[in-house]
C-alpha cells in the first residue's frame, strides 16, 4: 500500500508543478456582500492572504503582531493583507465584533462556508499565503511562531 | 475506487497537467500515534493519512483525495480502514456559472438544514458524491445552487441521496434566502424497520427561509427550519434510549451593534427534532454522518482546563441564548475587555423523565488582555460554567469556575516565551484541577512547548505533554509524547470523543 502512494505522489512531484493560481470562489465582506477572490487581484502589487478564526490564538497573535509592526512596514510597501476568517454560522457574530474592534491594518473578510479554505487545502490555521501581482501563489506558511511576520514582510519584498 | 481506477485517473490527469500549461498543487498530511500503554485497547500504531491533488487550467478543474488509514486514530470512527479515493471531481467554472461533477462540499444558509465539510481534526468529511450547479443572475443578486448526491460513508458512500436547493437574494441592505433539502433513504435500513415498523420516512424533507438586514451600526440576521417527519432517538439518564416520530423545527436570530469602541452580539436558538443524519439508525454521534451543522450555542473555550467538559449541542431539543460585549476603552491604550456567556436549556417535552424546561447549560466569561509594551502582553480569563450531565434529564448540574493567566514576552526579534497558569476550581466530578503551559518559539521555525494538567481533587492524575515543531513555508512537522486525558476534542463548536491514551505522537503536513 506504502508503494501504491509512493507511486502517486512521485508522478505528481516529477511533474515541473507550476505556481498555484489564487482560485476564483466567493468570501464574504463584514457586510454580508459577496466578494470574489479574483476582485484581490489589482495587477499591481502582490499581496497576503491569512487565514484565521475568533476561537485561534495563535492567528489572533499574529494580527496583532502585524498590527504592531506595520508603523515599520509603512514606509517600505504598500503592503495588502487580507484576513480571512474561517469562523461559521455560530461564531461569525463573534468574529465580526472581534475584527471590528481591532485595530489590525488589514481587509478582513468571511469565508463562512470554507469554500477558500477548502480550494487552497488549508487544514490548520493560522495559515498564511503570498500571492504576487498575478495572482500567482509564490510562498505560504504554517502556524504562528512571535518574530515570524518579519520573515513575511521579507517574502512580500521579495515578491514583484 | 481500485488502484487501476486511480492509475487510469492519474494517466488522464499527469499529461494533461504537463502539457496543457495549466498547473497541478497540492497537500499531504500524515497523522501518526503510537500508544505504548499495553493494556490500554488501542495498544500500537495508528496512522491517518491524506493526499489531495488539483490540476487547474482556466475555467477547468479536476482533483482528488486519496486517503489511508491502516489504523485509524484513537476516538476516529473505525469504519475507516484501508485505502481508498473517496473525493474525486471534475470542475467548469466561470464567474457567472458553475457545474461540478464528483463529488463536492456545500452549505445551505447557517448550515442547519445542510453543511458538508471537512475537519480532519474532528474525523468529519461529509461530502456529497454526485452533481452540483450554481449561477448567479441578475447582475449577482440572485444566487442559486441546485445539488444532488450520496453523502459519503467510510470511505465509499451512504445507501441515501440528497438532493437540494438554495436560493440568496441580495437586495443591499436586506437580502432574503431559502432552501430545500430531501434526503431519501435508497433501501430500508433493517435496523430502523425492526424499531418502527412500516411507519419510518424513507425520505425526509428540510425547508429553511432567511432575511438579513444591515444599516449602519446594526446587523441582524434570522433563520426557520421546518422538518417533515422524522424519528429521533432519545438518549435519557436511565441508560435506555426511547423514540420520538414527528416533525422537526429551528430557528435563530442574530443581533450585532459595533461602534469604534463597542461591540455587541446576541444569538438565540430554538431546536426539536434537528438530527438529520445520511442514515439514520447510525446516529449523528459518528460526526460523519451527519448531514446538518448544529454547533454548540455558547462560547468555544480554548484552554485545556475550560474546556474540560464542553457542551454538545442537545439536537432532540434546546432553546438558548448567548451573548458577547467587545470594549476597547479609550482612557487606556492597549486594554481590551471581552465578556459573554450563554443559558440554554433543554426542551421538557423530549425529556423522557421530565415535563418542564431544565437548565443544560450556562456559562459566564470575561477577559482583559493589556499590552504592557512591545515585548510584553498578558491575558486574565475568568470562565463560571455549570453543565447538566444528563442534558437536563435529572436537575442536578456540575460547576467549575476556571481561570487563567496568559502572558508572551518577546526576548528578541526571533526568541519568545509563552505561558499559562490554569486553576480550576469545582467541587464536583474530579474536584479541583490545574495546569501550566511553557512555550518557546524560535521564529521563524522552530516552536517547543511542555503542558501538565493535574487533578489534585480526586484522581490525583497527570496528563503531561511534550511537543516540538518545525515549519519551513509550505512544511510543518510536529512530533510529541505524553498522556492525553480522555474527553471531548471540540472544534467549531462541535466535539468528538476522544479516549485517553499515552505515547509518541507525530503530525507532518505539505503543501506544494
Amino acid at each position: 500500500m506504502k508503494n501504491r502512494i509512493l507511486l502517486i505522489l512521485a508522478a505528481f512531484v516529477s511533474l515541473s508543478l507550476n505556481a498555484q493560481t489564487l482560485p476564483d470562489v466567493k468570501v464574504e465582506d463584514p457586510a454580508g456582500k459577496a466578494v470574489s477572490t479574483r476582485s484581490l487581484l489589482d495587477g499591481k502589487s502582490p499581496f497576503v492572504i491569512t487565514f484565521w478564526a475568533s476561537w485561534c490564538k495563535p492567528c489572533q497573535r499574529e494580527l496583532a503582531a502585524i498590527e504592531e509592526a506595520a508603523p515599520d512596514w509603512a514606509g517600505k510597501y504598500p503592503l495588502r493583507i487580507y484576513a480571512v476568517s474561517v469562523d461559521d454560522s455560530r461564531s461569525i457574530a463573534e468574529a465580526k465584533a472581534l475584527a471590528a474592534s481591532s485595530e489590525w491594518p488589514v481587509t478582513v473578510l468571511f469565508d463562512t462556508k470554507q469554500a477558500l479554505k477548502q480550494a487552497l487545502k488549508v487544514t490548520s490555521i493560522p495559515h498564511v499565503f503570498v500571492y504576487d501581482k498575478n495572482g500567482k501563489l509564490v510562498w505560504n506558511h504554517m502556524g504562528y511562531i512571535p518574530g515570524s511576520e518579519d520573515e513575511l514582510l521579507q517574502k512580500v519584498l521579495e515578491t514583484e | 475506487m481500485s488502484f487501476k481506477g486511480i492509475a487510469l485517473a492519474l494517466a488522464l490527469l499527469v499529461p494533461a497537467a504537463a502539457y496543457s500549461q495549466g498547473n497541478v498543487h497540492g497537500s499531504l498530511e500524515s497523522n501518526t500515534v503510537y500508544d505504548d500503554e499495553t493494556s490500554s485497547p488501542y495498544h500500537g500504531f495508528h496512522s491517518n493519512n491524506y493526499l489531495r491533488l488539483d490540476y487547474m487550467k482556466g475555467h477547468l478543474s479536476a482533483g482528488l483525495q486519496g486517503e489511508w488509514y491502516p489504523s485509524p486514530l484513537p476516538g476516529y470512527d473505525r469504519s475507516l480502514h484501508g485505502f481508498g479515493v473517496p473525493f474525486k471531481y471534475v470542475s467548469l467554472e466561470t464567474g457567472k456559472w458553475s457545474v461540478r461533477l464528483g463529488d463536492f462540499y456545500d452549505q445551505f444558509g447557517s448550515g442547519l438544514v445542510l453543511r458538508s465539510w471537512e475537519d480532519r481534526d474532528l474525523g468529519i468529511a461529509n461530502s456529497l458524491g454526485g452533481v452540483r450547479f450554481t449561477g448567479s443572475f441578475l447582475d449577482d443578486r440572485l444566487y442559486l445552487t441546485v445539488l444532488s448526491g450520496a453523502p459519503r460513508q467510510g470511505l465509499s458512500y451512504a445507501k441515501s441521496l440528497v438532493s437540494g436547493a438554495d436560493a440568496t437574494l441580495d437586495l443591499g441592505a436586506l437580502s432574503f434566502g431559502s432552501s430545500l433539502v430531501a434526503r431519501t433513504e435508497r433501501a430500508q435500513d433493517e435496523d430502523m424497520a425492526l424499531l418502527l415498523g412500516e411507519d419510518a420516512p424513507k425520505s425526509v424533507l428540510m425547508y429553511s427561509g432567511r432575511v438579513k438586514f444591515v444599516r449602519g451600526p446594526f446587523h441582524t440576521k434570522a433563520e426557520m427550519v421546518l422538518k417533515s417527519r422524522d424519528f429521533t432517538a432519545v438518549h435519557n439518564a436511565t441508560g435506555s434510549d426511547s423514540y420520538i416520530l414527528e416533525g422537526g423545527r429551528a430557528f435563530t436570530w442574530d443581533f450585532m451593534y459595533s461602534s469604534k469602541k463597542l461591540l455587541a452580539s446576541v444569538t438565540y436558538r430554538y431546536l426539536y427534532n434537528m438530527d438529520f443524519a445520511a442514515r439514520r439508525t447510525l446516529g449523528t454521534k459518528v460526526l460523519s454522518n451527519t448531514l446538518n451543522y448544529l454547533p454548540a450555542l455558547c462560547k468555544q473555550q480554548t484552554y485545556m482546563l475550560a474546556c474540560l467538559n464542553p457542551y454538545e449541542t442537545y439536537s432532540e431539543g434546546e432553546s438558548g441564548f448567548a451573548g458577547s460585549v467587545f470594549y476597547h476603552p479609550s482612557w487606556l491604550k492597549g486594554l481590551a475587555f471581552h465578556m459573554g456567556g450563554s443559558w440554554i436549556d433543554a426542551l421538557g417535552k423530549v425529556l423522557p423523565l421530565r415535563e418542564t424546561n431544565y437548565l443544560a447549560y450556562r456559562d459566564i466569561y470575561f477577559d482583559a488582555t493589556y499590552r504592557w509594551s512591545r515585548k510584553l502582553k498578558t491575558t486574565l480569563y475568568v470562565s463560571i460554567q455549570e453543565n447538566s450531565p444528563t442534558h437536563g434529564n435529572r436537575k442536578a448540574t456540575n460547576a467549575q469556575n476556571v481561570f487563567v493567566l496568559d502572558g508572551t514576552y518577546k526576548l528578541s526579534s526571533k526568541y519568545s516565551i509563552h505561558t499559562e497558569l490554569q486553576y480550576l476550581y469545582s467541587q464536583e466530578l474530579t474536584k479541583d484541577w490545574m495546569a501550566a503551559l511553557l512555550e518557546l518559539g524560535m521564529a521563524p521555525n522552530w516552536s517547543f512547548s511542555i503542558s501538565d494538567m493535574y487533578n489534585h481533587g480526586s484522581t490525583k492524575d497527570h496528563y503531561w505533554n511534550v511537543n516540538a515543531s518545525y515549519n519551513q513555508g509550505g512544511f510543518r512537522i510536529m512530533a510529541g509524547y505524553g498522556r492525553n486525558r480522555e474527553g471531548m476534542v471540540c472544534s467549531g463548536g462541535v466535539c468528538r470523543y476522544q479516549p485517553e491514551y499515552k505515547g509518541a505522537f507525530i503530525k507532518a503536513q505539505w503543501m506544494f
